[in-house]
C-alpha cells in the first residue's frame, strides 16, 4: 500500500469525520500515525472532533413527532400484484393450424392451371379503375418523353 | 425479525404492520426530521412511508435486502421528493430552548448557544447534504450503503459529506460572529 499523504489524510477526515472507526479500514492506522507527526493533519483532526460533537448533539435533539396513524393506514386496501394477462393456452395451436391452412390453400390455388397469368397475387387484386389510372399515367409519360419528328432530327 | 414481519404485512396482517410501525417509527421520524427540519413535513413523510409499506407490501423482496433497508429507501425517496416543496432556509428558534443537563448556568448557556448555531446552520444546508450526514453519523451507514439509498456512487457521497461538513463549519463560524 502507498504511504498516506497529509492531503489524503485531511480529505478522509473532511468527509468521514474524526472517528477512526468510520475511516476506511486500511487508512486508520497510517492516518493516526500521520496525525502524530503532521501539524496540519492534527489540526484537521481536532477541528473534525469539534464538528462531530456538534453533529452528535444535533442528532440527539430530534423532537418528538406525532405518532403514525396506524388505523388510517390499515383502512386503506392493499395493492395486489396485477395478474399477468396471457391468451388462453388452447389458442396458440389453433392459431398455428389456421396459419398453416391458409398458407397451403394459397399455395395450392397459385399452382392451379386456371390461375391468373400474373404471378403476383397483388397485381391480380388491382381494381379496374386502378388499372385504368396506371394506363393513363403511362400515356402521359410517353407523350412527354417521346421525341417529336423535329426533336428526332435535332438528336 | 422485521423481514419476517414484513412478509406477514404483505399478506394483509394488520397486527404485523402495527409491530413494524413500533419497530421503525422512531428511527423514521428522526431521519425525516433531520432531513427536512420541518415538523409537519417530517410527520407527513413518515405517514406516507408507512402507507406505502402497507399498500405496496407485495413489492418487498427479501432476496434483495432487509425490510429495514427497503423501508428506509422508501423514506429517503419521499424526503428527497419533499425537499423541493419546503423552504431551503428556515430559522430554528426552538434551538435556544434546548435543555442541557449541565448544572453550571454559564456552561449551559454556552452549550445552548452552540446547539442553536448548529441548528441554524443545519437548516441552511441542502437537504441532500443533511440526509447524507444523518445517514452517516446518525444511522451509522457506510458510504456504499448511503450511495445505494441515494442512488449514487460512494465516491460522490464522500464528496457530498466533505462539502456538507465544510459548509456546516463555515456557517457555524458565520453565526458566531
Amino acid at each position: 500500500m502507498t504511504a498516506l499523504t497529509p492531503e489524503a489524510a485531511i480529505a478522509i477526515i473532511a468527509s468521514h469525520g474524526a472517528d477512526p472507526a468510520r475511516w476506511p479500514a486500511d487508512a486508520a492506522a497510517p492516518l493516526l500515525d500521520l496525525a502524530a507527526s503532521d501539524a496540519d493533519v492534527a489540526a484537521a483532526l481536532a477541528d473534525a472532533r469539534t464538528l462531530d460533537a456538534d453533529l452528535a448533539g444535533w442528532l440527539a435533539a430530534t423532537p418528538a413527532l406525532a405518532a403514525v396513524d396506524v388505523t388510517a393506514i390499515t383502512a386503506v386496501p392493499q395493492e395486489r400484484p396485477a395478474p399477468v394477462s396471457r391468451p388462453a393456452f388452447g389458442w396458440r395451436p389453433a392459431l398455428l393450424a389456421a396459419s398453416l391452412t391458409m398458407m397451403i390453400a394459397t399455395a395450392g390455388w397459385l399452382a392451379m392451371p386456371g390461375a391468373p397469368e400474373s404471378a403476383s397475387p397483388i397485381a391480380s387484386t388491382r381494381s379496374p379503375s386502378a388499372v385504368a389510372e396506371a394506363d393513363e399515367t403511362d400515356l402521359v409519360f410517353a407523350h412527354v418523353f417521346t421525341p417529336t419528328a423535329a426533336e428526332e432530327d435535332l438528336i | 425479525m422485521a423481514t419476517a414481519l414484513m412478509l406477514r404485512v404483505a399478506q394483509g396482517d394488520a397486527a404485523a404492520f402495527t409491530a413494524m410501525v413500533h419497530h421503525l417509527e422512531r428511527p423514521a421520524q428522526a431521519l425525516a426530521w433531520r432531513t427536512l427540519m420541518d415538523r409537519a413535513a417530517a410527520e407527513d413523510v413518515c405517514q406516507q412511508a408507512f402507507l406505502k409499506l402497507w399498500t405496496q407490501g407485495h413489492r418487498f423482496d427479501p432476496a434483495r435486502g432487509t425490510a429495514e433497508a427497503w423501508f428506509r429507501r422508501i423514506l429517503v425517496n419521499l424526503c428527497l421528493d419533499r425537499r423541493r416543496a419546503i423552504r431551503p432556509v428556515q430559522a430554528i428558534d426552538d434551538g435556544f430552548d434546548i435543555a442541557d443537563p449541565a448544572p453550571d448556568p454559564e456552561a449551559q448557556a454556552i452549550a445552548a448557544d452552540r446547539q442553536a448555531r448548529v441548528d441554524m446552520a443545519m437548516a441552511r444546508l441542502n437537504p441532500r447534504q443533511r440526509l447524507a450526514l444523518s445517514l452517516f453519523h446518525g444511522e451509522g451507514l457506510s458510504m456504499a450503503e448511503i450511495a445505494t439509498r441515494m442512488e449514487t456512487t460512494p465516491k460522490a457521497i464522500e464528496g457530498l459529506l466533505g462539502r456538507a461538513r465544510n459548509e456546516l463549519r463555515t456557517m457555524m463560524n458565520e453565526t458566531s460572529l
